[in-house]
Parts: structure tokens; sequence; C-alpha cells
């Protein structure tokens, strides 16, 4: 227990330094396909050989030493926990995240994530749903400024809303595999063909979802500048205002690999049978990215929602096609309809 | 039990009574909620304790997240700081503390007679596999009307909702 | 070995905490503070703040609860995609009388104009 504790504790604190890694790979990237949609260059002048790609390390060194402003109306305690509420819980959710498939060694199986828990997919909905108390105490610990709050408020009950209809989505799948372990998962679409072929329902409503709790673009609602300033961390300044997007784009990473590991066959290629193990992991890190790119790249393209319609796609249209759509799920698995 | 169980017990449970004195000490009706998601955040810890890891998500999603939340809507209808100014206990407290002394007297009672030896949970449902899956089987068979009757509280749940602030939407 | 992984989700958890904490707080030591009224007032645009949260719509409120209430039946239906297989066609029946209760309710909150935003 104590060895495996230990082994623990070190994928904790290299995966901690990966997503760092990450999310600062991520403030370059998001900035140069920004950049490149709308035909602009991006960041260029920190190291021009790299095209910019020490950009962000500069402006984390910045932010470290930018004045730090607490407003004197606001709520002390809580305007500090808000941030470290917000960048908390999607590494957490992280914790229980693959990244790749399990190396065998000898007879044992070796995970590529911090726990591997047989509730895993109940746990990543958990931890990313405790993210919004990061968002709503932004709001309201802001001393009531209006922009601040209403983007809490309107964040959180997107968040809130969708999160139903994800999880809804995501129980096809299950009902497929019955496990809740992610691992599972994939292993079960090793032998069949991807659930995105038997579920493309579930599928579209996942991909909807999955930008609808990550607040990008068609969804922005909550950071609408033209109508909110900058959203709920209007009054937020230098490191504590980083905070947000740094556990937003941990997020984005966190969905896009659910939705590679429920739909998209996980660690499994088409012309992949489980041997070179390093096949497998260039498979599953091609298809996130596509994901995380797939972020950016709507970001850069759509335009935004009204509140309204956001809310009426959720619960007017999604709601009901997804609860159909297990009906239908169970009711074919039954009666032998899809190949399983 | 063993002392290393002891010793994550006494710290989970600590987080469950700090969060719920926090919860009612609170002044401020937001931090009473954060407490309370703190509290769950330990009740959680102590049925990942007894095993039981469904119920342990089961507590982080639809306590700490969804309930919490709901609860923190509830206050921003209302002014803040004139809850902050009332007195912190409703007239009740008396019987309300009786009420919950005959509770815990009761459990202790309770615990005494049953001997539920904690050594032994979750023991064989671990032999057994999952026991979300076992959690599952229970629920779909031997308590199946109890299950039925859940989602037809849930409806009355919503349709009171609907009722007492229909006259709101309009 | 569950129990070996929770343990590490706590540890986890409050190592995520207590660097996070670590590192705004860090910041906060190395900002420089020339502070001054003004800088330290909310941001305004013209419109004045309000006195905390009084100007919530009802509409969130209702929302949340509809939230609730479905998260609590979404969970529900877990266990049983778990054990599928086992349950059978009872099972299918079972979860069918489940989501017609659900419907009943998302239909009554629809037609009483529980859902509608304007």
């Amino acid at each position: 227990m104590l060895i495996y504790v230990l082994t623990g504790a070190i994928k904790l604190l290299v995966v901690f330094v990966l997503l760092l890694l990450y999310a600062l790979f991520m403030l370059w990237f998001e900035r140069k396909a920004l950049g490149f949609i709308q035909i602009r260059i991006g960041p260029k002048l920190v190291s021009s050989g790299l095209e910019g790609l020490l950009q962000p390390i500069a402006d984390m060194l910045k932010t470290l030493w930018k004045e730090d402003i607490v407003p004197h109306r606001a709520d002390k305690l809580v305007f500090w926990l808000a941030p470290v509420i917000g960048a908390m819980f999607p590494f957490a959710a992280a914790m229980a995240m693959p990244f790749g498939p399990p190396l065998k060694i000898g007879g044992s199986y070796f995970y590529l994530s911090v726990v591997h828990v047989n509730v895993g997919i109940l746990y990543i909905l958990a931890a990313l749903g405790l993210t919004s108390y990061g968002v709503l105490s932004a709001g309201i610990a802001s001393g009531g400024n209006k922009y601040s709050l209403i983007s809490a408020q309107r964040e959180v009950a997107q968040m809130v809303s969708y999160e139903v209809v994800m999880a809804l989505a995501l129980l096809n799948p299950i009902l497929m595999a019955q496990s809740l372990d992610l691992y599972d998962i994939v292993a079960m679409q090793a032998h069949h063909l991807w659930f995105v072929f038997y579920q493309p329902v579930a599928f579209v409503v996942f991909l909807i979802c999955m930008f609808a709790t990550a607040a990008i673009v068609p969804f922005d609602l909550p950071e609408a500048e033209q109508e909110l300033v900058a959203g709920f961390n209007t009054e937020y300044s230098a490191m504590k205002m980083g905070m947000f997007p740094f556990g937003q784009f941990v997020t984005i990473l966190v969905m896009s690999s659910l939705m590679v590991i429920f739909f998209l066959g996980g660690w499994t290629g088409p012309i992949w049978n489980g041997h070179p193990w390093i096949l497998g992991f260039i498979w599953y890190w091609i298809k996130v990215f596509f994901f995380v790119f797939l972020f950016i790249w709507s970001w850069g393209t759509f335009p935004r929602y009204r509140y309204d319609q956001l809310m009426n796609i959720c619960w007017k249209i999604l709601l009901p096609i997804s609860v159909l759509n297990i009906l239908w799920t169970g009711f074919a698995l039954i009666i032998h309809i899809p190949m399983i | 039990m063993t002392s290393m169980e002891a010793i994550i017990f006494a710290i989970v449970s600590l987080i469950a009574v700090v969060g719920a004195l926090g919860l009612v000490f609170a002044k401020n009706p937001y931090h009473s909620a954060l407490w309370m998601v703190f509290s769950f955040v330990g009740l959680a810890g102590l049925l990942a304790l007894l095993e039981a890891y469904f119920l342990t998500v089961l507590q982080l999603i639809v306590y700490a997240g969804a309930i919490v939340v709901m609860i923190a809507f509830v206050m921003m209808t209302i002014d803040f700081r004139k809850v902050g100014g009332l007195s912190k206990f409703v007239p009740q407290w008396l019987w309300g503390l009786i009420i919950s002394f005959g509770i815990l007297i009761d459990l202790f009672i309770l615990a005494s007679k049953m001997k539920i030896d904690v050594s032994q949970s979750g023991k064989n449902l671990a032999i057994a596999g999952s026991n979300t899956k076992a959690l599952g089987m229970e629920l779909f068979t031997h308590y199946l009307f109890p299950f039925e009757l859940v989602a037809i509280i849930l409806l009355v749940a919503l349709i009171g909702v609907v009722v007492l602030t229909k006259r709101e939407i309009k | 070995m569950q129990n070996a992984e929770w343990l590490l989700l706590g540890i986890g958890w409050l190592f995520f905490l207590v660097v996070f904490f670590i590192l705004i707080a860090l910041a906060y030591y190395l900002a420089p503070k020339e502070y001054s009224k003004e800088k330290l007032d909310l941001y305004e645009c013209g419109v004045p703040f309000v006195d905390e949260a009084k100007e919530l719509n009802i509409k969130f409120f209702i929302i949340a609860v509809l939230f609730t209430l479905f998260d609590v039946e979404a969970i529900f239906m877990y266990p049983w995609a778990v054990n599928f297989k086992e349950l059978g066609v009872l099972g299918v029946i079972e979860l069918s009388i489940f989501i017609v209760f659900v419907f009943i309710g998302w239909i009554y909150a629809w037609a009483k104009g529980a859902l509608e935003w304007e």
C-alpha cells in the first residue's frame, strides 16, 4: 500500500508538471492559432526563431510581478479562495484522466493516470462540477460588481444545465460497456467498432456539451465582452486572474480525453491491435489534440448564441433527445439491433 | 481498523465536523454555503473510507455539486446584508437542540446494539467485484418500489417548484 | 487497491489546494503595492454597483432546482447501466417507468413556462 501511494505521488507530481507545461503551451497555441484564423501573425517577438514559443513563459513571469488589486468592497476571503477553487478542480479531475494506454509490465498493468478508480467517469464529472464554485465565488466576492455577478450567475446556470445532459449522453457508451471504468470502456471498443458509430446522437450531444461546459465560443456567454466587460473575473488582476484560464485549459483537455475515450476508441486506432505500445499512445494524443484544436478553431470561427437560445438548446432539445436516446439504446441492446 | 485508517478517519471526520460548525456560525450566508461544500467533501471522504465509492461520487455530484449550487442561487435572490443582520439562531433553537441530542443518543444506542464490525465492511463486496454493480443489482431488484417512488417524489418536487414560482414567471 | 487510489485522490486535492494558494500568495508578495482609493474601487463603467446580490432573476433559481432534480435522476440511471446485461428486459421496463415520470415533470415544467426565457 505504501509503495502504491508513493508511486501515485510521483505520478501526481509528473502529471502536475505536464499539465502546467500543457497550459503554457496552450497559451501560445491559442494565440497562434487564433492569429492564423484571423490572418494575423500572433506572438513572434519573444524567441523569434521558435515562432514565439517562449512567449507564455515571459507572460507567466510578468504576471507574477503584476500589481495585485483586491477591491476594498470585495469579500477578501472568498476573493482569494475563488481562483484556487477554479484552478484546483480541473486539475483534480485530470488526476483520473488516462495519459495513454496502460503499460503491460510482466503480468500486471501500469496505468498512465494518477489514479485508476472504478467509478472514473463519475469522479471526473463530480470534480468538473465542483469547478462552478470557483466562478460563483468570483462573482459573489467581487463586492457587488454587476458584470461579475451577472456573468457568474450565467456561467453557473449554463454549466449545471449542460452537466445534466452530459451525464445523460455519457450513459449510452456506459450502457454498451457496462462499466464506469475509463480503461474498461476503451477495452470494449478494442473488440468492437468505436462507440461513435453506434451512438452518433450521443456523440453530437456530448460535443455540444463539451463546448458549453468549458464556456468556449458559441457558448461563451459568461465572457461576452461586449456586454459584460470581462465576465466573472472583471475585478481580478495578476496571478489570481491567470488562474481561471489555467483551469479552463485543463478542463478542455479533460473533456477532449473523455470524448476520445467514450466515443472514439481511446488508444485504439484503425490499424492497431495492442502491440507496439507507443503507437496506441500516439493515436490517443492525436485524437485528444484534434479536439483541443477544435475548441480553438470554434473560438475563432463561430458567433455567440443568445442566452435564451443557449438555455432552450439545453432544456428543450438536448435533454429530451438524450433521454429518449438512452431508452432507444436500452431497447436496441435488448433486441440486438447494434452488433453488441 | 488499522491505525492508518484511524488517522484518515480522524482527518475526514474533522473536515466534516469543522465544515458543519462553520456552516452554522458563519456570518455571511455565502460563507455558510462554502462551509457546507467543505463538510460534504468530508462526508464523501467518510464514504470512501467505507469503500462505498459510488456513494462517494454521488455525495460529491448531488450534494456538494447540485444542492449547494441550488442553495447559493436561493441566497442570491435575497439581500445578503439583511440576512447578516438577523439573529443567528431561530427562536426554536432549544427544541432543535433537544431533538438533535435525542437523535444522537438514539444513534449511539443503535450502534452499540448492532455491533457493526467496521473491519469487515466492504470486504464481501470487494470480493464480488465492483460494489457499484452490487448496489445497482439491489436497487433494481429488492428495492424497485422505493426506486420508482423516488421518481414520483422528484416529480412532486418539480411540480411544487413550478407552482411556487409560477406567479414570478408571468 | 481501490482504497489506496482514493487516499491518493485526497492527497492530490490537498496538494493542488496548497500549490495554487502558494502560487497566488507568491504573486501577491512579489507584486508592487501602490494602492490609491480609486484603484481599489470597483469597476463601474457608469453602472453603479449593486447592493450584494439582490439582482438575481428567479429563472436562475428554477434552473438550479431543475438541475438538481434531473441530476439526481441521471445519476440514478448509472447503476442500471452498469447492470444492464444482468437486469435484461426487466431493467429496461423498470427504467422506462422511471423515465416516464421524469418526462411528465419535464412536460409540466415546459407547459407552465418554467423553461421560457424572454
